[in-house]
């Protein structure tokens, strides 16, 4: 797999996708579909609009808000993926929507209510790092297709762990699917014609924050996910009016 | 068998001095080494706690002792998120900032690999590895060998429950027909039911159960 060499920017884009954050840039809402973001961490303060979390309500989830100033991460896991957004993408406002509960171990229901709210609020960028099994394939698929529809870019991580399947909803087309990567290039994104997980980014030993304060290093395709919704991110905040596929195509020119 | 053997197969569940227990901690030695781990160790899920505990580690005696019985919160550390997420994870400890100066390097530490030990969606426990040497990092091929690792765990661990489910249910079907399930023809016959369903699909048991069964009563009608 060989990274592609860069080609000729479409008009009114620059070459360097990183000099796009140079460039004064429209804000852009991203969704962060996790265990929740410490927005008292240095690195991700003032960067979180809105808090929400998923509530089991008698069998079916709500969404509740939260304060977006505080400590609403149980895990650690979206206050890392949270703060690789913000590194990447100035313009980024984050939209922490906890679908991750304390004690608790993933409930897919969780997260299809919370992409559910994501694509119902119309968050331009939607992050999952977070992969459900295929016995809610048929509900994300619904969702992410709708999101696409509504001119929604929904990034989705492949499984880590080697299954069935890469992971809903990666394995849909309408999302812009991610794998991981080892390569020391940050907000470098390598476009992979002909795979099923179309994109890979860096995330081999990430360092990101970590939640409660201080830092730490992570591996995996969670890390590479926000790499990608980063980049989205600033392509946005250059032309709000962008399409999905048309993000696509960009990100594949500037693979 | 010693108190921590004991130990580790009451947490695991399954019965003590079973070949599964054996097979068990070779896996979890195997899969460290495999990725030049230190030490490996088994997490066991506590559903009724809602945590996770070690049940079984490749630590050398006096550290396993302390180990054994430690309960970790779901979505807690690396391992605690691997539970949480049901996904593999890979990382370090928190490092923490210098004050004024920026980021701290960090220090010789820990590198974590902790695999999910899923049977369908339900969770089984958690398979650990960690190193001490800040040469060695894992990467997402160690991650992958420990996914597989994980899955071997997953079928080694249900075997022993579907196992020890279909003695339990013949003992209580015998004792239903008025044959004493401890001791005797029935207990052996309860046992063989064990081993063969080792050899055999269930399915293919299901007309053997029946033979077994009649010689089991045989007995009793004398």
């Amino acid at each position: 797999m060989r990274p592609l060499e860069l080609r000729a920017s479409a008009p009114g884009l620059p070459e360097d996708l990183w000099t796009l954050r140079e460039d004064p840039l429209t804000p852009v809402r991203v969704a962060v579909l996790d265990s929740g973001i410490d927005a008292t961490h240095p690195w991700l303060a003032g960067r979180v609009e809105e808090a929400w979390a998923t509530e089991d309500d008698e069998g079916s989830c709500s969404v509740v808000q939260r304060d977006p100033s505080a400590h609403n991460d149980v895990f650690g896991h979206g206050t890392a993926v949270g703060s690789i957004i913000a590194g990447i993408a100035p313009n980024a406002r984050l939209i922490d929507v906890r679908v991750l509960e304390s004690g608790s171990t993933g409930s897919g229901t969780a997260l299809v209510a919370g992409l559910e709210y994501a694509v119902r609020r119309g968050f331009p960028v939607v992050n999952m790092s977070l992969a459900a099994t295929a016995k809610f394939a048929a509900l994300l698929h619904r969702l992410v297709r709708q999101a696409y529809r509504q001119g929604q870019v929904v990034t989705a991580a492949k499984r880590n762990m080697p299954l069935v399947d890469n992971g809903y909803p990666a394995e849909f087309s309408d999302t812009v699917s991610v794998d991981s990567l080892d390569t020391d290039r940050l907000a470098h994104v390598l476009y992979r014609p002909g795979e099923p997980i179309e994109f890979a980014a860096q995330g081999e030993e990430v360092r990101v924050a970590a939640a409660g304060g201080g830092y730490t290093i992570r591996t995996g395709t969670s890390l590479a996910t926000p790499v990608v919704s980063g980049v989205v991110a600033l392509l946005l905040g250059a032309n709000p009016t962008l399409r999905p596929f048309e993000i696509k195509t960009l990100l594949k020119m500037y693979s | 068998m010693n108190d921590d053997e004991a130990a580790a197969a009451a947490l695991l569940g399954i019965d003590a001095g079973s070949p599964e227990v054996t097979v068990l901690r070779l896996l979890i030695r195997l899969a460290a080494q495999g990725v030049g781990a230190r030490e490996g160790s088994y997490f066991a899920f506590d559903a009724d706690a809602g945590d996770l505990v070690v049940a079984m580690t490749t630590a050398d005696a006096e550290i396993a002792r302390s180990l054994v019985g430690r309960r970790v919160p779901l979505g807690d550390g690396v391992t605690g998120l691997a539970a949480a997420t049901r996904e593999v994870q890979i990382g370090a400890p928190r490092y923490h900032f210098e004050t004024d100066e920026g980021l701290r390097p960090p220090p010789e530490g820990q590198s974590l690999i902790a695999a999910p030990v899923l049977w369908k969606d339900e969770l089984l426990g958690v398979l650990t590895a960690v190193s001490f040497d800040a040469e060695r990092r894992f990467t997402r091929e160690h991650g992958d060998l420990y996914a597989s690792a994980a899955t071997v765990a997953a079928l080694v661990l249900r075997q022993r429950q579907r196992i020890r489910d279909l003695e339990q249910a013949l003992r209580r079907d015998l004792t239903k027909r008025g044959l004493d399930a401890t001791s005797g023809d029935a207990a052996r016959v309860a046992r063989s039911v064990g081993r063969l369903s080792r050899q055999v699909r269930l399915p293919e048991l299901a007309s053997l159960l029946e033979t077994l069964e009649s010689i089991a009563e045989g007995p009793v009608g004398e």
